[in-house]
């Protein structure tokens, strides 16, 4: 290792892998609230898991892309990153607000109807919960990144494709943050800002966010040709970002929102799976043309689950409910948790332990043996898990679309008919049994990434004969 | 839309999706393998696809409009694997022209 960007990144990622940790304590907790009534009643409010789960959800990747950014960027420019010294502090920063908001989430959760509970408590605004000098110092750490970045090119005086993507994209990532400050009493509106920060987050930075960090990694796992994985960024990302960004739409379909959102949110969402498809095909011409070459099995059997779970989750799980006269009975059930869950697995978090695996053998094993019996079970386990988890939920939010919604009529009687219904809590049941095998498929990814590959390393002799001959 | 035709268009709907992407699967996977058989099966999903859409048109209320939508995104899939598949040839082969 060279480079003390790329020391900080492998601190993004123990970070990143810690909080994914407290996400999925955070998710088994919150779905043993829907088979016990009265679970934890005073001591531990559902509410307070949930958003434990769903905030940690958003920065575990979030510390995963920075750590990826962090330990490409040298690579890529051939020298260190700008204002490291103040980025290895904003890393600490970033630690440590994530800690205080977690634990005044945890131990005080709300306060008054006051600009105090505002700036120290809570927004009370889904995934952005936390207080406003979190979101202050939070934004302080991405636009710091973002000068690292830029900073570190202009020095560097040069530019690859890759590089320019991720920069034009570094401007939508901090400015929709800015949404995570707005005080709006109209709910209307505020859900109708609300959405910029959180669907084009997902379905448009974070997509070409991902796609930059994927380029790199074929370059490197797979010793690509720059030109191709370039030509090809540019496609997926002119595809991703012109069905993504109008997709928003479908998060406009009932919230007061004028009607001609129902057209062109279900039009350019239904649109999405033909990009996703795009990168299946990709992904299985990379398998083929490059197979001789792959050194790194598991960063690249997580490659290959990233391009099927997106097109799973984010395209086929969200094509079933996209239609507005499907979405009508399907918003806001167990059926969008089960869309969600697959969605994120498959689009971020498959990648980020890709990237965590080609980090891994970069620095233990070189051009040694990289292999081990656990990566196979920890892949299996949490793919197993997840798909378990999000078909439950799928049959848990069609049986609740259809009863509670569909049959009767949303009234609150509907409600509690349909969280009695035999379809749904079997569904909720087998959820907690799928999120035990991805629980313990986390524990022996953990194990893998603390062994795989140590002594490993190729002897010198053999790398110097490899690059000369 | 009536409560039982909600579960049944959605899932039709899955379906259809899952089965492009299978056709777009077996169809770079046997054209990566030169099968034959497998070019063969991704036409089979395909057709599965098209008679998805089209009890979709006839059975489901979905409105005229998304029937529309649904016929072109039936050429969406039937288009991109190949189109994908020549753009990585030639971008494959124009990069081994210049080495």
């Amino acid at each position: 290792m060279i480079y003390r960007s790329q020391q900080l990144a492998l601190r993004y990622f123990a970070a990143s892998m810690l909080l994914f940790g407290v996400m999925i304590a955070a998710g088994l907790l919150t779905s043993l609230y829907y088979l016990r009534v009265g679970f934890l009643l005073d001591v531990f409010h559902f509410s307070t898991a949930k958003i434990l789960h769903i905030d940690t959800l958003v920065l575990w990747l979030l510390m995963g892309f920075l750590g990826s950014v962090y330990w490409f960027l040298p690579l890529e420019l051939e020298r260190e990153v700008e204002w490291i010294g103040l980025a290895q502090k904003a890393f600490w920063i970033f630690v440590g607000t994530v800690a205080a908001v977690a634990a005044t989430l945890s131990f005080v959760q709300y306060g008054g109807t006051s600009a105090a509970s505002l700036w120290l408590i809570n927004q009370g605004r889904k995934y952005v919960e936390a207080p406003r000098w979190a979101c202050v110092l939070i934004a302080a750490v991405l636009v710091l990144f973002g000068v690292n970045v830029v900073a570190t090119a202009l020095r560097a005086r040069r530019m690859t494709g890759i590089l320019a993507v991720l920069i034009a994209d570094l401007i939508p990532l901090i400015v929709l943050f800015l949404n995570a400050f707005s005080a709006e009493p109209n709910m209307s509106k505020d859900l109708f800002w609300w959405w910029w920060l959180i669907h084009l987050w997902v379905e448009a930075t974070w997509e070409v966010f991902i796609g930059c960090v994927l380029a790199w990694s074929l370059l490197h796992l797979l010793g690509a040709s720059r030109a191709i994985v370039e030509s090809w960024l540019y496609v997926e990302v002119a595809m991703v970002l012109g069905t993504g960004i109008l997709g928003l739409g479908h998060h406009y379909f009932w919230i007061g929102t004028p009607s001609y959102w129902l057209g062109i949110g279900g039009f350019f969402s239904a649109l999405e799976p033909l990009p996703l498809l795009g990168m299946v095909i990709h992904a299985i011409y990379d398998a083929g043309a490059h197979r001789h070459q792959i050194l790194n099995r598991p960063a690249f059997a997580w490659l290959l689950a990233e391009a099927f779970g997106n097109f799973l989750g984010a395209g086929v799980w969200g094509f079933m409910m996209t239609l507005p006269q499907i979405n009508l009975f399907a918003h806001g059930t167990q059926w969008t948790a089960s869309h969600s869950h697959f969605a994120f697995w498959g689009a971020y978090g498959c990648a980020v332990i890709s990237v965590i695996y080609l980090v891994l053998q970069k620095i233990r094993a070189g051009r040694g043996d990289f292999e081990s019996q656990a990566w196979k079970w920890a892949f299996a386990l949490l793919n197993i898990g997840l798909v378990g988890m999000s078909s439950a939920l799928l049959i848990a939010g069609m049986a609740q679309a259809f009863y509670e919604r569909a049959i009767g009529g949303s009234t609150f009687q509907a409600f509690l008919t349909a969280q009695a219904n035999r379809w749904m809590t079997e569904g909720l049941q087998a959820r907690v049994l799928f999120g035990l095998v991805f629980t313990l498929g986390y524990f022996v990814l953990l194990y893998d990434f603390w062994k795989i590959g140590k002594g490993r390393r190729a002897p010198e002799t053999t790398l110097r004969k490899e690059a000369s001959g | 839309m009536k409560p039982e035709e909600l579960l049944f268009a959605s899932l039709l709907l899955g379906v259809f999706a899952l089965a492009g992407g299978a056709y777009g699967s077996f169809f770079a996977i046997g054209k990566l393998g030169r099968s034959r058989l497998l070019l063969f099966t991704s036409r089979v999903f395909f057709g599965l696809q098209a008679v998805l859409c089209l009890v979709l048109l006839r059975v489901s209320t979905l409105h005229l409009g998304w029937k529309l939508f649904l016929v072109a995104s039936l050429l969406g899939y039937a288009v991109v694997p190949p189109l994908a598949w020549s753009a990585l040839e030639s971008l494959h082969g124009k990069e081994k022209g210049k080495s």
